[in-house]
């Protein structure tokens, strides 16, 4: 018995060690980000962009850092770096509306202006469900209904046969199967990689090289998907369709 | 087969065409055939002129007709005439009866206007029918310089008791009129023309209206139709007036109207019918039209410019007397409706070319020309009416706004001098919008929209702690570890429900399950019972728990059990030959212990509560 206590505490010990080992970066972090917002509102923004990146190399994302550095990049005029930290703090926070205005606000100044393909109001509305909560948020709603519909499923065990228990018991079963299915679609979603132009031009080709023909020039801020990766290149496709090879050094994967 | 070839040259003819007609010409036709037959080719070919000497403003009817029976008669060809100017006035087919012969003739007419005063001679015409070419006699004509062939005498009594009193004056005669020779560009002159009418016509007359370059113009109706008297000559009069507008400055010419008509011919064919056989009705069937082409002479107009002494700024060519009113439809909108500003010029002048008063751009509305509607009318011969000029006013901005006075400057020609008009100012109130107008919303593109945000939102102040938000919950192995707990708890729920129903449905399996237990409940109660003076108590306690231990486990009665039964069932049940040995051992020395003298120590019997402890839970497993 008190072999088995052992064995729990240790891991227990095992699982939780890594969040209090953070916790010492968390504080560094802090004092980063004061510091960064501090430099901003002295409008030192290749300061404040230092000291917003600092944070990111402890390995620490936080959507309100990556708000921070994307108005930080856009006083500096780098759009394309802008952009790439509005959407990753839009990643962490789906719902953050200032990060959307500045996002939109900033895509405004970009050369390229792409009409984006029509979708159907189907994947539309999947996409808004979808872009409602962040994984994290999702993870949780589906541990929620997961557990609620365990305990459910217990007291219906012990106390069986009442017909508004089975009731409830179904519309959670639904609801869990509704955002754990959500919760895997966003795991696959975000294993896509999306891609956004930092340099002020680039060529995109027809194929990994610079021998192939130049198929169009983007410039900084272009958003893209990466389909395919080599070692120097990315095979990317725009909203409208087009496809094209891109110099790995030209773009920053969101 | 002949019949029927001068049936078609007769309908080459264009013979007017009706049934008794039709039967006529059949009749002619055989009778034709029959001359041809009897007398063969007889073709004449004169011409005529009706009268000798004319005046210089007269006309000569020059007729050449072509006699006989031939096929088909081509025009003639005329001689040069270039003292004269010359109109085809048709053909006709004719046909005589005379002496009891028929023959059928052409009769071309010409009409002829003397251009100059003296004596021509109208050359031969020649004609080729045939193979064979024919020729006229030459005629002469005088043409004196003045109207000297009328007779100047008023008709008398006399005459008139005449049966067929000759009317004096000429039949028919045109007359251009213009009401003013000088005017100024885009001021009204009236043309008029006339038609004097003396004796019935043939047709309808052809007007063809003088050529009217460098001018506008406009017509006037109703035409006129009334009697009037000259000469004391009873003429019918028809008056067609036509507003001129002059577009261009300096000696303009009207050019001289023409009209051609068909005079009847009646009385002509009358005199010549010796037996006056023919009444009237069936002689109109016969009748022939005179041709005649009348006359006007040209007029010079001289048209003046407008003076260029105290000329408006705003002048843009409006002649005329005008009055100006302007009005809006709305003084109080709300901001993006529309009002409609009205300018209306009304009066007497060349409406249609009037121009826009000078309306002065509003910089908080947006303006639209939505054109502009004219209401001509033509009453006493002026032309006047109504133009109406309409602009859309959009406001942009709520406040209140005065739409300046408008300006309209035109020249009278009457008192020769020009006039602005100027409009009552119209005071405004713009609203606010009550909700964004459409247009609004439709004039501002995705740019604009764009531009309406002037900067990005401020960053992010720290107004709570900052948490790692990197790494995926469902990555974090205490999560999923976590997710296990809900799952565990129905697993084991679930069992235990499971044996649970099991306990209730299953007594023998219930006694079975709950043997162990019970066991070791009474054994816990015979512990109690260690003392040297009860010991005869416990070992009877002792014994019976162990006995209902194994019943429990055999599901069978625990009395009356013998140790050989017990033996026998549990090693059936698989339990060890150890335990069941054991078991039996402590059965044994219970039996004893009750039934032998003298009492056991404390000690042993704590000893012994161990070993039956020890045989039961070894009996579990």
């Amino acid at each position: 018995m008190k072999e088995k206590i052992v064995i729990f505490g240790l891991l227990a010990l095992f699982f939780f060690l890594p969040l209090f080992e953070a916790d010492a970066n968390l504080e560094s972090a802090s004092v980063l980000l004061k510091k960064g917002n501090q430099n901003y509102e002295e409008a030192k923004f290749d300061q404040s962009i230092q000291e917003y990146e600092k944070i990111l190399d402890l390995g620490i994302k936080n959507s309100r850092v990556f708000y921070n550095l994307g108005n930080a990049y856009f006083r500096q005029n780098q759009l394309g770096k802008s952009i790439l930290n509005y959407r990753r703090a839009l990643v962490l926070q789906p719902r953050d509306e200032d990060a959307k205005a500045n996002l939109s606000f900033v895509k405004l100044f970009t050369l390229d202006k792409i009409e984006e393909q029509k979708i159907n109001p189907f994947s539309n509305m999947l996409h808004w469900f979808l872009n409602l909560w962040s994984l994290d948020e999702f993870a949780l709603l589906a541990s929620f209904f997961y557990t609620l519909s365990m305990a459910l499923g217990i007291l219906m065990i012990f106390r069986r046969s009442k017909r508004y228990l089975r009731l409830v018991f179904v519309t959670l079963l639904i609801l869990l199967v509704i955002f754990g299915s959500s919760l895997f679609a966003k795991i696959y979603l975000e294993s896509l990689d999306y891609g956004v132009v930092v340099v002020p031009r680039v060529e995109v080709r027809s194929g990994p090289g610079e021998d192939f023909i130049l198929q169009f020039t983007g410039h900084e801020g272009l958003e893209f998907r990466v389909d395919e990766k080599t070692e120097r290149w990315y095979r990317i496709s725009l909203p409208n369709g087009i496809k094209g090879w891109i110099p790995k050094e030209a773009v920053e994967i969101i | 087969m002949a019949v029927s070839s001068r049936q078609m040259a007769a309908g080459r003819w264009k013979f007017p065409v009706c049934n008794l007609r039709k039967r006529i010409i059949l009749l002619v036709g055989l009778f034709l055939f029959l001359s041809r037959l009897c007398w063969g080719q007889n073709v004449s070919f004169d011409s005529s002129v009706d009268k000798t000497q004319v005046a210089l403003d007269e006309q000569i009817t020059l007729t050449v007709s072509v006699s006989g029976n031939v096929k088909s008669i081509p025009q003639p060809e005329l001689p040069a005439l270039d003292e004269f100017t010359v109109h085809s006035a048709g053909r006709s087919h004719n046909f005589n009866y005379t002496s009891g012969r028929i023959s059928s003739s052409v009769t071309f007419n010409y009409v002829l206007f003397p251009r100059k005063a003296g004596k021509f001679t109208i050359g031969p015409a020649k004609i080729e029918l045939e193979g064979k070419t024919y020729q006229t006699t030459p005629i002469e004509i005088t043409v004196v310089s003045e109207d000297r062939t009328q007779p100047s005498t008023p008709p008398s009594g006399e005459e008139k008791q005449k049966v067929k009193p000759k009317l004096r004056g000429k039949d028919l005669f045109i007359e251009t009129v213009v009401d003013k020779k000088k005017a100024y560009v885009n001021e009204q002159i009236t043309l008029t023309f006339r038609f004097y009418q003396g004796v019935r016509l043939f047709n309808n007359p052809e007007y063809s209206p003088p050529s009217l370059t460098g001018f506008w113009t406009e017509d006037l109706p109703p035409k006129k139709k009334y009697y009037k008297e000259i000469n004391s000559r009873q003429y019918y009069v028809q008056e067609l007036k036509t507003a001129l507008f002059p577009t261009s400055t300096g000696k303009l010419t009207i050019g001289g109207a023409e009209l051609k008509c068909t005079v009847e011919d009646i009385d002509r064919f009358f005199n010549r019918d010796p037996f006056a056989m023919f009444d009237r009705d069936l002689l109109s069937l016969f009748r022939q039209g005179k041709p005649q082409i009348l006359k006007s002479k040209p007029i010079q107009i001289e048209v003046l410019p407008l003076p260029d002494i105290a000329k408006p700024e705003n002048f843009n060519g409006t002649v005329g007397n005008y009055k100006l009113k302007v009005s809006v439809d709305n003084t109080e909108v709300e901001v993006g409706q529309p009002i409609t500003l009205k300018a209306k010029i009304s009066g007497v002048g060349n409406i249609k070319s009037v121009g826009k008063p000078t309306i002065i751009e509003l910089s908080d509305f947006r303006t639209y020309s939505s054109g502009s509607s004219e209401n001509v009318s033509k009453e006493n011969y002026k032309v006047q009416g109504v133009k109406t000029y309409e602009e859309v006013l959009i406001p942009k901005k709520a406040g209140k706004y005065t739409i300046p006075p408008l300006e309209f400057s035109f020249f009278v020609p009457k008192t020769k001098s020009y006039k602005t008009l100027k409009s009552e100012p119209i005071l405004l109130t713009v609203l606010p919008p009550s909700q964004a107008s459409p247009v609004e919303m439709a004039q501002l593109s995705k740019q604009e929209i764009g531009r309406a945000v002037k900067d990005i939102r401020y960053i992010k102040l720290p107004t709570s702690e900052l948490e790692d938000q990197g790494d995926h919950l469902y990555k974090k192995p205490i999560f999923l570890l976590i997710q296990l707990i809900p799952l565990l708890a129905f697993a084991i729920s679930w069992r235990y429900q499971r044996v649970r129903e099991k306990l209730n449905s299953d007594v023998g399996y219930a006694r079975q399950r709950r043997a162990h237990k019970s066991a070791r409940k009474r054994l816990k109660g015979a512990g109690r019972l260690i003392s040297a003076e009860r010991s005869k108590e416990f070992y009877s306690e002792v014994a019976r728990a162990l006995l209902q231990y194994v019943g429990g486990k055999l599901d069978l009665p625990p009395y009356g059990l013998t140790k050989d039964q017990i033996g026998e069932k549990l090693s059936e049940r698989r339990f060890k030959k150890e335990k069941i040995d054991n078991l039996v051992k402590v059965l044994d020395f219970c039996d004893f212990a009750r039934f032998a003298p003298g009492s056991s120590t404390e000690e042993e019997m704590k000893r012994f509560l161990n070993q039956a402890q020890k045989a039961i839970v070894d009996g579990e497993e």
